[in-house]
């Protein structure tokens, strides 16, 4: 009487990747107790009591009374959060033969599960599911909640549940090969997008705008100085509007980023994130929340939810030392990893970085700098903690001014919509020039190495560089600073559809570069 | 007629005797008390010395009786097994331990049941 092995499936979550667990239960009539081994954390161990809740609800299955003991496996591989109960739930019913154990053994079990048997959401279930199907799961079981984001990956069947009794009892109707009805999924009302914002709101910032529209098209870190109230902001804010849609591949990477963030909605209506993301954290954020980490479970940063997008630092210089200089290596190599004494995770991290800045701390020293009340050590160190290997990176650099009165009348610029058509033709035009150089699609100008800019075939005439050679002469320009402005005057005939840059074009770039005014 | 649970509990151990006897076992200890606590019935099984606790209840509104050993019991159990072992050195020679819990529901009205579980921790 209820004695025997039930087997089910489940997956797990390592960093933004899912893992296909099995779980077994074996039930025995000895002296009551609930054990789950294969290295749970503190919320998989608690499992055992809102599974024993759960279960009272249900006819013939006493749980509480029995010896259980759960395995999940691979058992070396760490577990976390709620989202085995259903599975180990199903396992547990299955050994007790209240569900035929054929039929529950190759499936995959998703969900949280509630003292009173409610099956709850649990988040990353898009990349649990995607990891599942490509293990070559053909049907999965998620809660409710989570079933329009299950839905979101092809070649598997979704079946959404929402209380364990009424799970047990379409079990027991297929078993007995009756017809099983699904459970409809309740359509919630999508929240209101996000209004777009508009290049042609930012008045004047003729130069600024330029640059946005290089760094879009090109790929380039942007570096905005000025003073406060100068639009800065309101700048890089505008920038994943120029940015091309991400494609099929990469929506699926943000969208299943976003999904263990828990940052996508419920019920029906979950579509896949088409927009490259913009994240902008607050100049107090820790290195665990930009970069990654936690104790314990380990969560993807800001960088990882800027993946495929634009990460914003505004007032960058009030940022944590520590946390701008770890920025250096997810930006060189597009991933982060985190290591723990026990396991090491891989975050991808391949977002397009904008800075903001005050010219100083107190934010008048721009033009003249009458107004300033900063003492020239503080305006260096402000300026020291962004300078070297970080804004190395950056390929632009430019000084917002503020806009004057003559500004205020004058009529709007162009719009997001004609300038995002410039940079995808510009884009398509990199994406065909670097395909080999750099051995994959949708390249960008960024991406190029300085060594192969300044070689053959790619090297320009001097007729074309000699201002620029001559600030390299003059010591006024770095061979690195030299190999940005290459990258930039490239993206600017890209812009311009030229086939490749000539004098103007550098000079343009050079340009771009000198108005920063901070050493760079 | 209600027990007091003194009474419920000797009425539980006797008929646990009776039981174990009426299984082939012979019983060598009742009651048996020493400083960490008491054991319930001591018996030999072929060749097996068998230390048993027995739970009494009358009805299972706070759980099945078996749900009332819980880990910290079963280690209390395993810890007096071996001081009682110990103490009855000449009895328990070449004897392996077992230990044995027998649950009894015995209802206002009707029947009682027993359930024995054998070597349980």
């Amino acid at each position: 009487m209820g004695t025997g092995l039930g087997r089910t499936r489940s997956v797990g979550l390592r960093g933004v990747h899912g893992f296909v667990v099995d779980v077994e239960a074996h039930v025995t009539p000895g002296l009551p107790g609930f054990a789950i081994s294969g290295l749970g954390d503190s919320a998989v161990k608690q499992s055992s009591d809102r599974i024993k809740a759960a279960a009272a609800l249900i006819d013939d299955m006493p749980v509480s009374q029995r010896r259980v003991t759960v395995n999940l496996s691979p058992a070396g591989e760490r577990k976390i959060g709620t989202g085995f109960d259903l599975a180990i739930f199903v396992a547990v019913a299955a050994a007790m033969r209240l569900v035929p154990p054929a039929v529950v053994r190759d499936l995959v079990h998703i969900g949280e599960v509630g003292l009173d048997g409610t099956v709850r959401p649990v988040p990353g279930v898009l990349p649990l599911v995607r990891a599942a199907a490509m293990t070559g799961v053909r049907h999965v079981v998620v809660p409710v909640a989570n079933a329009g984001e299950a839905r979101l990956v092809s070649d598997v069947r979704v079946h959404p549940v929402a209380d364990v009794t009424e799970l047990v009892r379409r079990y027991d109707a297929l078993g007995r090969g009756r017809a099983v009805e699904e459970v409809p999924v309740p359509l919630v009302v999508p929240p209101a997008p996000e209004p777009v914002r508009d290049l042609s709101e930012v008045v004047g910032q003729a130069d600024a705008k330029l640059a946005l529209e290089i760094a879009a098209a090109g790929g380039h870190h942007l570096l905005l100085a000025g003073p406060p109230g100068a639009g800065k902001t309101m700048l890089a804010e505008r920038l994943p509007g120029l940015l091309p849609a991400l494609d099929e591949a990469e929506s699926m990477e943000v969208t299943a980023i976003h999904s263990v963030l828990g940052a996508l909605g419920a019920g029906e209506d979950v579509r896949l994130i088409t927009r490259p993301p913009f994240v902008a954290p607050h100049h107090g954020a820790s290195q665990a929340a930009v970069i990654g980490g936690g104790s314990g479970h380990i969560r993807p940063g800001a960088i990882t939810q800027a993946h495929r997008g634009v990460l914003f630092l505004d007032e960058t210089p009030e940022f944590d030392k520590g946390v701008l200089q770890s920025l250096r290596t997810p930006l060189e190599r597009g991933s982060v990893s985190i290591a723990r004494a026990q396991e090491t995770v891989t975050f991808p991290s391949r977002f397009q970085l904008v800075l903001a800045a005050n010219p100083c701390p107190c934010g008048n020293g721009w033009g003249k700098g009458l107004d300033c009340t900063c003492t020239p050590l503080m305006r260096r160190s402000y300026f020291g903690k962004l300078s070297g290997p970080l804004l190395d990176r950056v390929d632009l650099q430019v000084h917002v001014q503020p806009p004057g009165l003559s500004m205020a009348g004058a009529p709007a610029g162009e719009s997001t919509t004609s300038v995002a058509a410039r940079v995808a033709g510009a884009r398509d035009a990199q994406g065909e020039r670097w395909r080999e150089v750099l051995e994959r699609r949708r390249g960008v100008n960024a991406d190029v190495p300085g060594s192969v800019l300044r070689g053959r075939p790619w090297r320009l005439p001097s007729s074309a560089t000699t201002t620029l050679d001559r600030a390299l002469e003059s010591g006024s320009l770095s061979l690195r600073g030299y190999d940005r402005t290459l990258r930039c005057a490239w993206t600017i005939a890209d812009v311009m559809g030229l086939q490749r840059p000539g004098r103007e074009e550098v000079d343009l770039a050079l340009s771009l570069r000198h108005r920063a005014g901070v050493a760079a | 007629m209600d027990l007091s649970t003194r009474d419920l509990g000797d009425y539980g151990e006797r008929l646990a005797c009776r039981y174990l006897l009426a299984q082939g076992l012979t019983i060598i200890d009742r009651n048996w008390r020493c400083a960490r606590g008491e054991i319930d019935v001591v018996a030999v099984d072929g060749l097996e010395l068998v230390v048993c606790e027995v739970k009494t209840r009358t009805s299972e509104a706070f759980g099945a009786p078996f749900e009332a050993v819980t880990w910290r019991k079963q280690r209390r159990l395993r810890r007096l097994a071996g001081l009682w072992r110990d103490e009855h050195d000449e009895l328990a020679r070449g004897l392996a331990l077992r230990i044995d819990v027998i649950s009894i529901l015995r209802p206002r009205t009707g029947r009682a049941s027993l359930e024995h579980l054998r070597g349980v921790c």
